[in-house]
């Protein structure tokens, strides 16, 4: 008998990389930025800390895509609004969202902490957010 | 000596296979006109040392030209 052994091969990886996509207006491809820092973990559920970030979250379901067969790609532009809030942490979520501002709701796919960015009112980020799927 | 896993009982059989996400952002810092003030790179992610000075010195630029702390950034 064979060794126990199993893997997502690449394929399968593509194929999730495409089951992504194909969630169309749906997609974890809505971006939203906050100014938290306490540390990421797999049990959040929304950004550390949103204040004075009144924008809304951006609608990049348009602007997904596969790259390299098993990467998938958000690219969004969130304008800041809102003096005074520098930029510490963004997040992918599958919805708009609601209420606020700053608006909460759907579900958080991915979030991420980074240097601070220090953004005068009318600049913007362009995020590129690159999520490789692999089998190990 | 070790118990069968629930699995090996006939009539039901589990296959685990393991998948994971790895992440890497990039970003690039616009003005009102959509003109790139700053090309940050990597702000999440695997990097090379110059790639991340290149981007801690962009930070650097973007904190000095920060209007936010003198006058509520209006």
């Amino acid at each position: 008998m064979a060794a126990d052994d199993v893997l997502v091969v690449n394929t399968g990886r593509e194929l999730t990389v495409d089951a992504l996509l194909a969630l169309a207006a749906v997609a974890p491809a809505w971006l939203q930025w906050g100014v938290g820092s306490a540390a990421v973990t797999a049990a959040d559920t929304d950004l550390d800390d949103k204040t004075g970030c009144n924008e809304d979250r951006t609608d990049a379901t348009g602007a997904d895509s596969k790259v390299a067969n098993y990467t998938y790609r958000v690219v969004g532009t969130i304008t800041k609004t809102v003096a005074g809030a520098i930029i510490r942490e963004v997040a992918t979520f599958n919805a708009d969202g609601a209420g606020g501002p700053p608006v909460s709701g759907g579900t958080m796919f991915l979030r991420a902490m980074f240097d601070a960015i220090s953004l005068n009112v009318g600049n913007a980020i362009e995020f590129t957010v690159d999520t490789l799927v692999t089998a190990t | 000596m070790s118990k069968k896993p629930k699995e090996e009982v006939a009539g039901g059989a589990t296959v685990t296979g393991k998948m994971h996400g790895k992440t890497t952002i990039r970003a690039r810092v616009l003005d009102k006109d959509g003109n790139v003030i700053e090309d940050l790179g990597v702000i999440v992610g695997k990097r090379t040392k110059a790639e991340g000075d290149r981007t801690r010195a962009a930070l650097k630029r973007l904190d000095k030209n920060y209007k936010g702390r003198r006058d509520g950034g209006r």
